[in-house]
């Protein structure tokens, strides 16, 4: 099952044996940052507790499920990875950790994230946890990555799950409101990472990944994430009218909504992406024309965090105000 | 998992010693997990019993 990639990955194995901290990075601590900060802002919203010892273990549960979906992703991809500037530090690539170890680390934390989750919380939350490391471990990494523009539009629901699970794991069971919460971050992966995409196109064309710059072109994704963005905003203001969000979520999800629009727009407008990619490999820097792509995905990460901090406070920290919508 | 580890060059002391030294730091972070997980089991236990015998009905 090794492939030429792999090979030649395994063949820097041995500049420097494996450390804890690189089995820490196999995990992607930044993704599983936000994970729980979305997971959190569900079971803070839900409208119903557990213990919080037990939820404290169902979160980390969760956080221990996303570093193993990470490790399986880098396993699988440690042949691309290789390829672009801004993964190939990443430990596989390295020869820090061996692709077979990656997967037996991956495995391994996936079932007892599944188990400390069905033990700590409930049988729903538990299934939910395994079917979203499944999802973008097999479904995204291993199905749609490498053969669709549309891999992250689909596999965008793998990291839209957290909060769902952190209602499930408050509540025993899945409502409207959790996939209300579900659907926002769905929505709000096209544009975030098409942003990005859009002045990395490069590594992606180096890497054979069909992202939607490589596969159709700048002009089109910037469409795309326009007509996503005019899709996101909107729906964003749900929880206002199921009573989920009270005034404080509204005023973000209007004012950090409209902010968003904006970008999208000035991306829509731009050129970004038609001079190529640029060639440092640093995440934020861009030729001077892919600017307003690289505002865009640099905020998104701040508006979603700006939605989810509000429920967080509303539910939290009892800053809700009711705006007479819901129950 | 690597049951026979790939066959790594400690022409130099200097690398053997860095290969015994990550090793053992891996092995300290396995331990360390283990017994992570076990402390969780047993608080999950422990409050589970707590819960269900505060909700026993009497009689």
């Amino acid at each position: 099952m090794t492939t030429p990639i792999q090979s030649s990955a395994a063949d820097t194995a041995t500049a420097s044996p494996a450390e804890w901290r690189d089995y820490v990075a196999l995990m992607k601590p930044r993704v599983m940052t936000l994970v729980v900060f979305t997971a959190l802002a569900g079971y803070v919203a839900a409208p119903a507790a557990i213990n919080p010892v037990m939820a404290a273990i169902a979160i980390f549960a969760l956080a221990l499920g996303a570093g193993a979906a990470g490790a399986l992703n880098m396993a699988y991809d440690a042949d691309i990875d290789l390829r672009m500037r801004r993964t190939r530090n990443r430990p596989v690539p390295q020869g820090k950790v061996s692709v077979a170890d990656a997967y037996g680390f991956g495995i391994v934390a996936s079932g007892l994230a599944v188990i400390l989750m069905a033990l700590s919380a409930n049988y729903v939350a538990a299934g939910l946890l395994a079917f979203s490391i499944f999802f973008y471990a097999v479904i995204y990494t291993m199905g749609l990555k490498r053969r669709t523009p549309q891999n992250i539009v689909i596999g965008g629901a793998a990291g839209a799950f957290p909060p769902m699970i952190g209602w499930a794991t408050a509540t025993g069971a899945v409502s409207l409101d959790a996939v209300i919460l579900f659907m926002i971050i769905f929505l709000w992966t096209p544009p975030h990472s098409w942003a990005l995409a859009l002045y990395k196109s490069g590594d992606y064309a180096d890497a054979g990944v069909p992202m939607m710059p490589v596969a159709k072109g700048p002009k089109r994704t910037r469409l795309e994430i326009l007509i996503y963005s005019l899709i996101l905003v909107p729906f964003a203001a749900a929880p206002v009218f199921t009573g989920l969000g009270g005034a404080v979520y509204g005023a973000c999800a209007i004012g950090g909504g409209a902010l968003f629009l904006l970008l999208a727009f000035r991306v829509w407008r731009s050129k970004a992406g038609e001079a190529g990619s640029a060639k440092d490999g640093a995440l934020y820097a861009v030729r001077t024309g892919d600017k307003q792509a690289r505002d865009l995905f640099a905020y998104s990460i701040a508006y979603l965090a700006l939605l989810f901090a509000a429920l967080i406070a509303e539910h939290g920290l009892g800053a809700y105000i009711s705006l007479g919508f819901g129950a | 998992m690597n049951e026979t580890p790939t066959p790594v060059s400690h022409s130099t002391e200097e690398s053997r010693k860095a290969f015994i030294k990550a090793r053992a730091g891996r092995n300290r972070m396995i331990a360390l997990g283990l017994v992570g997980f076990a402390v969780l089991l047993f608080t999950i236990t422990a409050l589970r019993l707590m819960q269900n015998i505060a909700d026993r009905v009497p009689g």
